[in-house]
């Protein structure tokens, strides 16, 4: 088992005028630094928040039912589009955690690994969840002519955990981010209850961590 | 009062791209050597999102930022001013302390006239500050007022019914 990610792993939101909006998943990579997908952020910048954990501890009972949310402003530092990576900063919070910014170099296929985010926030399910699977391949994926160092792990995800750690089990450290999963490009899907049935299955993109640390 | 800032967008178009962090940098000079034009270069980073065969799973609906829009924006800061007086002169007397806070200037300025932010936008402005130097300021502003000339006579898209 891994240490407790529970305050390292922050849920990312947009205030609007109806409330906070759950956008994804991050993690600290410096202590007052977050690493997410850039996806999750966009190009707008505008009312950005990160949004505390309400638990103590992921041994904790997550009350699925509290509307409470304690957010604080977050500013984006840093991007890498071609990585889809962006770092963002957090204004005068302090944040304490375990893990080191690795590298995917550091986990073979069939190593075991531990993802850590906010499934379904797409309905608005603010609950942290632990997900633990193994690496099924190393591959080289393109974006725009750059081609980068992802992951393929052998698990489902969902809405909202685009930007979720991936720990090395054996030695703790943050080698990956999950950016999404795999979808082929040759067709139009289409979307039933806001999920594209082309992603129901498990196989989860994760981009090296190598590439945040090159962004502190 | 005119402000001319030609003299200042002459010799190496490359030197722009030393003002970009080293892991921006990188990327940069892989599409370069591999054809790639500055202002393909600056497209590709507007529209890289999610990488090649892969669903992102992200809650909010991403709004795409396009390069015509942030040529606009750079036309009327360093070609017509519009807009941009101040920002103009701002420019014009940091040239003398480097290309750094040129390019900073410029990015700042235009980020929320193109509705984004600096460290989205830096690539392309600096990519697109190569391409001013690359063929000249003068022949680079008259490029992009026919550009604009040209877009803005086209008729609006759609169908037409009685």
């Amino acid at each position: 088992m891994i240490h407790d990610p529970t305050l390292s792993v922050i849920a990312l939101a947009r205030n609007t005028p109806a409330g906070i909006r759950l956008l994804g998943t991050s993690v600290a990579v410096a202590e007052n630094k977050l690493a997410t997908a850039l996806h999750v952020v966009g190009p707008d910048h505008e009312n950005l928040v990160a949004v505390l954990p309400r638990h103590v501890s992921i041994r904790d009972w997550q009350d699925a039912g509290d509307p409470s949310a304690h957010t604080c402003p977050v500013i984006v530092a840093r991007v890498d589009a071609f990585r889809d990576l962006c770092v963002l900063e957090v204004p005068n919070v302090i944040m304490k955690f375990a893990h080191g910014v690795g590298t995917a170099d550091d986990v073979l296929p069939g190593s075991a690994v531990t993802t850590c985010g906010f499934p379904h926030a797409n309905n608005g399910r603010f609950i942290q969840t632990i997900q633990q699977s193994s690496v099924g391949a190393r591959v080289l994926l393109p974006n725009n002519g750059i081609k980068s160092k992802h992951i393929i792990l052998n698990i489902q995800t969902q809405p909202g955990q685009s930007g979720s750690p991936v720990f090395d089990d054996r030695s703790g450290a943050l080698i990956a981010l999950v950016v999404g999963s795999y979808v082929p490009s040759v067709q139009a899907g289409v979307i039933i209850g806001g999920i594209d049935p082309r992603t129901l299955h498990q196989t989860t993109h994760a981009v090296s961590a190598e590439y945040i640390r090159d962004m502190l | 009062v005119t402000v001319d800032l030609e003299e200042f967008f002459t010799g190496d178009a490359a030197s722009w791209l030393n003002t970009l962090p080293s892991y921006q940098r990188t990327t940069v000079d892989i599409l370069l050597a591999s054809g790639k034009s500055y202002d393909d270069v600056a497209e590709a980073w507007l529209s890289a999102s999610v990488a090649h065969e892969t669903h992102g799973f992200g809650v909010g609906e991403s709004a795409k930022i396009f390069y015509a829009k942030v040529l606009d924006e750079i036309h009327d800061l360093i070609c017509t001013g519009k807009g941009y007086e101040d920002e103009q002169k701002r420019v014009l007397a940091e040239f003398k302390q480097g290309k750094t806070l040129v390019a900073a200037t410029v990015t700042e300025a235009i980020s929320p006239h193109v509705g984004s932010y600096a460290a989205f936008l830096s690539v392309a402005v600096v990519c697109a500050l190569s391409s001013i130097t690359k063929v000249g300021k003068n022949a680079w502003c008259a490029m992009q007022s026919e550009r604009r000339r040209a877009e803005n006579q086209q008729p609006p898209s759609g169908n037409l019914t009685a």
